[in-house]
């Protein structure tokens, strides 16, 4: 017995200090920083959380909206009783701005804004409604492959048969500063046969529109185009003229090599700026509002005048969120591929901001050309 | 043919299963509610979507497509008793609808109003299914040009049908259009001629103008009257309600080529990205007013004709728009916009895959329509002989009741108290309009149309330019109005010289 108690005492420091010295990595990782967590507890502890969506029901803001409502829970602190939606419509996001502008700061309000809420306060179009470094917490989508503008045979099949057009070719768009027709756009301002034809309602409008042939080219990304033209690979129908954004075309797995392989696509097509050889201001103002408008998408906003430590809990939340698996696998049922999801914090919003402001006012002319401003 | 037969197997097998059939149980009553008041089935479908990250696609999907058809099933009430249109659909029901209960026929009304709507959900339902195959071709054969015109033919078709009122109509209409372009252009993204209201950015909310328009001057009147809705045969209304239900079922079988050529129309015309839905049941209302016998004289007095068309292609018009929607994924409809989203969140993604990989989603939506119409349309008739006695209410009691619901139902619209004030001022504009012999309707179809119209006007001048001129569609729909608008001359002028006749034939 004396024995046992001896070895007891004896094993017991050593495993002790094992546990302490290995613990912390084997713990799981904190979650929320240094923020007094007690206190965020007793904060989230049995509330509602409101997310408000400047859009109607229905829409790809709403479905992401959604989505993260029902994985948001389990990175809060304590344990919400709810995370709902509340749907405010109007003026493309505005009246959900003010609302969240007014709601109590006290970190249980967050709301959604668009890319085009952040290009308006950099083309001092702001909203008094809005201010992205006060506000913005993190955006959960960002396009990582590549976009090409395809033309359809039927007109031409090369960015040099395009130039001989004796008529434009014509691009789908939402509304003006719409990121799909940014190649196009710089195109047509570049005084190139491009004519972008605004007021389409959306990705779906858009691609019926070149299906019926109303328009001749469409912007998408290579996942997206094989998800709904999957008929070009016996109609031949379309062919990729230039290029721009992240991944190459022809770098993806091997079965959309093989389906590029049928439409007739085997080369790479050339870069944006290699087929329109724009000068370097219009690069860095093409640059600046393509990566805007992509690390915009799916962003989440505080009322004005949360205290620090919440701010930086909803950050951490947000972070850990787009990192989790369950999370990802409900976005990728609803269409996105991981190639166009992901955080992207304050901080590189900041140095994309700070490039913006470092354009000459060459570049910065085209910049607001490109972001819709008047 | 064995992929289509394989799909719609497996479609009745998904569909008539525990889960699906307990969310058609769930949302059976509070749609069949819902359908009453402006805004038809849309909550319940938001409310369905607030829960379908946790449901199975297949019960989610049943669920709210089921809930949109349903609704439609009541929609003909407050049309036919109150003179109040219930949602964007089912506006020309008013025309004749509630004539015919102020003769004391509210239960003829009802009746052949439901079995147009079950006939009308059924041939527009297998429309659908036998045209899938080629539906995709449908579409794209028509153009931005195309959908611009036929939005404007919408419009003129209303004007038209404005009983002798051709160039009252066609003055209305186009207030209506001035007032649908206030808010955000969807063309430049500017928002205009708002008068710095942030409550008009998105342009006037549907609903406060319909109550505004339509319930209050009607509610106001019927007050001022002193008598109820039904004004002759209260006595027999009361007494042979049940029968008078029957009369009007009988109605709408003894029309029967009415009923399958309205259908279709409903059908092809949802078909239209945008504009189809809230179009469809005017054109049918229009053709059925040109062609039927006698109709130019009849329409707008209580003839069930006028009843019995637009409420066909009312329901048929649920099937057309599924084409765009899951064909395209363009929500035909606010409602399609829900269907989209739940099928995205389902990881179904809207467009050629849903006539081929998804067939069977697809064939089940078309189900869910035939069986939202198969029990809906039943228990409405079973309820129709009740609902009918609303005719027979004292006005005292009724008028301030119905003010009452519909603008609650309007100030939920946007949950704003300026939603109030927009009542107001169309409930005085709808008061001078229905005083002085202004048709109210074109306003309405101007509103909902006035985007659409504008945008496919933009993108057709910009894509095509003078090319459009060239294209035998273009051309085609161009004579069809200049058609509308001879008949619409035409019937103004016949109009006119019967009042002259009549004047110069009576006693001095």
């Amino acid at each position: 017995m004396k024995k046992k108690s001896l070895l007891f005492a004896a094993i017991t420091p050593v495993v002790l200090a094992i546990l302490l010295c290995a613990g912390p990595p084997l713990a799981p990782a904190p979650v929320f920083g240094a923020t007094p967590q007690p206190e965020l507890r007793a904060l989230f502890e049995g509330s509602k959380v409101k997310i408000i969506v400047g859009f109607s029901p229905g829409g790809g803001y709403d479905i992401s909206a959604r989505l993260t409502a029902k994985h948001l829970p389990k990175h809060l602190p304590g344990k919400p009783a709810s995370v709902i939606i509340v749907n405010l419509p109007g003026g493309g996001g505005v009246r959900s701005l003010r609302a969240l502008w007014g709601a109590k700061p006290d970190g249980l309000t967050i709301a959604t804004f668009t890319p085009t809420h952040i290009m308006n306060e950099l083309t001092g179009e702001g909203s008094e409604f809005w201010d992205t470094t006060k506000q913005y917490i993190g955006s959960m989508r960002r396009q990582k492959a590549g976009l090409a503008l395809w033309v359809s045979r039927d007109v031409a099949s090369s960015w040099k048969e395009v130039l001989a057009l004796k008529r434009p070719i014509v691009e789908p768009a939402t509304i003006p500063g719409d990121r799909l027709a940014a190649g196009a756009q710089l195109a047509e301002i570049m005084g190139y046969p491009v004519h972008v034809v605004y007021g389409y309602g959306g990705g779906a409008e858009r691609r019926a529109a070149f299906e019926r042939g109303e328009v001749t080219c469409y912007t998408g990304g290579l996942s997206s185009i094989i998800e709904n033209f999957p008929h070009w690979a016996e109609t031949k129908k379309a062919v990729p003229v230039f290029a721009w954004g992240g991944m190459p075309l022809l770098s993806p797995p091997q079965e959309q090599i093989e389906w590029l392989k049928k439409v007739g696509v085997t080369k790479e097509p050339p870069h944006i700026f290699e087929a329109l050889n724009p000068s370097e201001p219009y690069r860095d103002a093409f640059r600046a509002s393509t990566e805007i408008a992509d690390v915009g998408r799916s962003g989440y906003a505080l009322p004005p005048g949360v205290p620090e430590h919440i701010f930086q809990m909803w950050k951490d939340a947000l972070k850990s969120l787009s990192q989790d698996n369950e999370y990802i696998k409900d976005m990728e049922v609803a269409g996105w591929t991981k190639d166009d999801f992901g955080y992207t914090s304050v901080e590189e919003l900041m140095e994309l901001f700070s490039a913006v402001k470092k354009l000459d006012p060459e570049g910065y002319k085209v910049f607001k050309k490109l972001s819709g401003a008047k | 043919m064995d992929v289509y037969l394989e799909a719609m197997l497996a479609a009745s097998q998904h569909l008539f299963t525990k889960g699906p059939m307990l969310g058609v149980l769930i949302v059976l009553p509070v749609s069949l509610v819902s359908g009453l008041l402006p805004g038809g089935g849309l909550p319940v479908a938001v409310v369905i979507l607030g829960f379908a990250t946790y449901l199975d696609p297949w019960i989610a999907i049943t669920s709210v497509v089921f809930a949109m058809a349903i609704s439609d099933a009541s929609e003909p009430v407050p049309c036919i008793l109150l003179g109040v249109p219930g949602t964007r659909s089912s506006q020309a029901t008013v025309l004749d609808g509630y004539p015919m209960a102020q003769k004391g026929l509210a239960g003829v009304a009802l009746g052949a109003s439901y079995t147009s709507n079950l006939v009308g959900g059924i041939i527009g339902a297998m429309a659908l299914l036998l045209s899938l195959p080629i539906a995709r071709e449908i579409v794209l054969w028509l153009s931005a040009a195309e959908f611009f015109l036929l939005s404007l033919l919408g419009v003129l078709a209303v004007a038209v049908v404005s009983a002798g009122a051709f160039v009252k109509g066609m003055l209305t209409g186009a207030l209506g259009l001035g007032i649908a372009m206030i808010g955000f252009c969807p063309i430049s993204g500017d928002i205009r001629a708002t008068l710095g209201t942030e409550y008009l950015w998105d342009g006037f909310a549907f609903a406060p103008i319909v109550v505004g328009l339509f319930a209050v001057p009607e509610a106001i009147g019927l007050v001022m009257s002193g008598t109820p809705i039904a004004r002759e045969r209260m006595a027999a209304m009361l007494k042979e309600s049940r029968a008078d239900v029957y009369r009007g079922m009988r109605a709408a079988f003894r029309h029967f080529w009415l009923l399958i050529y309205s259908s279709l129309i409903g059908v092809f015309v949802g078909m239209i990205p945008g504009a189809g839905g809230s179009a469809a049941h005017w054109l049918a209302y229009m053709v059925a007013r040109q062609t039927e016998k006698g109709a130019r004289k009849t329409f707008g007095t209580g003839d069930v004709r006028g009843v019995i068309a637009p409420e066909a292609a009312n329901n048929s018009v649920d099937g057309g728009v599924l084409v765009p929607t899951v064909a395209f994924g363009i929500p035909g409809s606010s409602g399609m916009a829900l269907v989209l989203a739940i099928l995205i969140l389902g990881g179904i993604t809207p467009g050629p895959k849903m006539l081929t990989e998804h067939l069977d989603m697809t064939i089940s939506l078309v189900y869910t329509i035939v069986l939202a119409n198969v029990i809906g349309v039943p228990i409405m008739l079973m309820f129709a002989p009740v609902i009918t006695r609303v005719a027979a209410i004292l006005p005292d009691v009724l008028g301030p009741i119905v003010i009452g619901i519909v603008t609650l139902t309007a100030y939920m619209a946007t949950q704003s108290l300026t939603d109030l004030v927009v009542v107001l001022g169309f409930a005085a504009l709808g008061i001078f309009m229905k005083a002085s012999g202004w048709p109210r309707p074109p306003i309405l179809i101007a509103l909902v149309l006035g985007k659409t119209l504008e945008k496919y006007l933009w993108i057709a001048i910009n894509a095509f330019g003078l090319r459009m001129l060239l294209r035998p569609q273009f051309l085609a729909i161009i004579v069809l109005i200049f058609l509308v608008i001879a008949i619409g001359i035409y019937t103004q002028r016949a109009s006119e010289r019967g009042r002259r006749q009549a004047t110069n034939g009576a006693p001095r």
